[in-house]
């Protein structure tokens, strides 16, 4: 049983069935058939635009928000988001299916992009509290409040160590397993337990000394 | 330490699942103190899942990331020792899923109705430019500007329905731009023209072929998309009459855009849309407020010049 469904017939989603491997949806002249993720992206890999286009349909809102925690601009993230599937596309025809999710792969991508940009500008980027757009709130005072729990999120990692930041990033914004987190920034499963409890520990430490600050 | 770190792990998870912070710390009493602060960080930090990229900035992203794969795939073609294994026939077929892919966003059939200073303008204008770029046919592209064109007459019109006609001039300016545009687009087919000329049944087959980007298993996509989007109902095989003429037609004779198959049919159809676009916006001057005639003449004149420049036939 698959937990999506296809309102719009042009439109691509990929999903995880219930083993829990990712899974998509092609158009057929009798509407979708599904097709595991691991075919999806050998069809990319012969140079098919429609199954690119079904991964990024995919992934690109968990990539813009690990870039959107990691490099906390939201211009700097739209841009990286674009150029992380343009590489990844260039980068296809060496990814190897070796069990490990395609998301893995790209969040590697993304990871890269991110030590790059940070290489080059010699500095990590500033937070515009401005620049993170929320569109889950069922209403306009829940939306306020949200939005100012999530700026205050956003705005507290940013006194975090690099480190810290991108297991928090990857386990939160991009919602990877702990299995897959390890797999990107090339560490055990303990290593990155321990990283993601001192990194939420060191988040609860600056959040409480922010809301002091404000007293 | 090891076992904590498991222990708030698999607390994370169980919160993912619907589990509350009281009902993990009842299952690790000997730690619930110090889990307690910890997981109620968690429940602050699922909250960035909410994070989203702006939806006009997710439908521009979209079509410029397929746009820039599918001219690597276009240059991958012309490498003939490639990593990619990019065949001939894929480059139609990419145009046309790249086409139906970018214009069946939700948020593109949006912007259809866009005006210039609205947040999906951008939007609008992106997925344009991406459908003449993949447009493999000159006469193809000079087609899909036209119909373009057709469609910054209208904005004109909306705009100054609106209270807008202060700012019709940025929308003439675009016309002006993609006029001459035609004018070089279809001017660069001249060689090939004659060329054509000279051709046996056989080219001949081929050239209509490169003219149609639709190739036939694309067909019931392209058909789909068509409600969405005119302009590529227009040109897809679809609407083309049975019988194309292949003769020249009289210069009297009126010719639609969608029909046009070399580029002096398309240069009269365009001398005839000059004309339909300039009695619209002659009408449109009519009924308008003083303050914007000044802006809709102006445009009436340019965007005339503009016409008649790209509409000239190389017989004058």
């Amino acid at each position: 049983m698959y937990t999506y469904l296809f309102a719009n017939p042009i439109r691509y989603t990929i999903a995880r069935d219930n083993t829990g491997n990712a899974a998509g949806c092609f158009l057929q002249s009798e509407g979708c058939q599904v097709q595991s993720e691991e075919r999806i992206v050998q069809r990319a890999q012969e140079g098919d635009l429609e199954a690119f286009s079904m991964l990024y349909e995919g992934h690109f809102d968990k990539v813009y928000r690990y870039l959107a925690l990691r490099v906390r601009d939201r211009s700097e993230a739209e841009d990286m988001a674009q150029q992380v599937f343009v590489k990844a596309f260039e980068a296809l025809p060496t990814f190897k299916w070796r069990g490990a999710p395609f998301a893995a792969w790209l969040f590697r991508i993304a990871r890269n992009q991110v030590v790059d940009a940070h290489r080059k500008s010699g500095k990590d980027s500033k937070t515009s509290l401005e620049d993170v757009t929320l569109l889950s709130a069922e209403n306009i005072e829940n939306k306020i409040e949200e939005k100012i729990a999530v700026e205050t999120v956003v705005a507290a990692s940013k006194k975090l160590t690099r480190a810290q930041r991108d297991v928090l990033a990857l386990r939160f914004a991009a919602e990877m397993s702990i299995a897959e987190t390890a797999k990107i920034m090339g560490k055990n499963e303990g290593a990155i337990k321990a990283l993601q409890h001192s990194a939420v520990n060191a988040l609860r430490r600056v959040l409480k000394q922010d809301s002091h600050g404000k007293d | 330490m090891a076992k904590i770190d498991s222990v708030f792990n698999e607390c994370i998870e169980r919160l993912r699942t619907g589990e509350t912070v009281e009902q993990c710390l009842a299952r690790y009493p000997e730690n619930a103190s110090e889990l307690e602060l910890l997981l109620h960080t968690v429940v602050s930090l699922k909250e960035v899942s909410s994070l989203q990229p702006r939806p006009e900035f997710r439908a521009r992203a979209k079509a410029e990331v397929l746009l820039a794969v599918r001219n690597r795939m276009m240059s991958q073609k012309h490498r003939s020792h490639s990593r990619f294994s990019w065949h001939r026939t894929w480059v139609p077929v990419a145009a046309s899923a790249f086409t139906l892919m970018v214009a069946g966003s939700g948020t593109i059939v949006a912007s259809a109705d866009a005006l210039p200073g609205q947040p999906l303008y951008s939007v609008k204008r992106t997925v344009e430019r991406a459908q003449v770029a993949v447009m493999p046919s000159e006469v193809g592209k000079a087609k899909l500007l036209a119909g373009y064109t057709d469609r910054r007459v209208k904005e004109m019109g909306d705009m100054v329905e609106a209270g807008r006609g202060d700012d019709i001039e940025q929308v003439s300016a675009s016309m002006v731009n993609d006029l001459g545009r035609i004018k070089s687009t279809i001017g660069s087919t001249r060689n090939l023209e004659k060329a054509a000329g000279q051709a046996d049944t056989k080219s001949q087959a081929e050239k209509q072929r490169q003219e149609d980007p639709v190739p036939p298993s694309a067909a019931p996509k392209i058909a789909a998309l068509a409600q969405s989007t005119p302009s590529i109902a227009a040109l897809s095989g679809s609407s083309r009459p049975e019988q194309a003429s292949k003769v020249e037609k009289a210069d009297d004779e009126k010719i639609e855009m969608s029909h046009a198959r070399s580029p002096e049919e398309v240069r009269k159809a365009l001398r005839q849309s000059g004309e339909r676009q300039k009695r619209y916006l002659e009408e449109l001057l009519e009924k308008a407020s003083a303050k914007d005639k000044p802006a809709i003449r102006a445009a009436i004149d340019k965007i005339g010049r503009a016409y008649e420049d790209a509409g000239r036939s190389e017989k004058d």
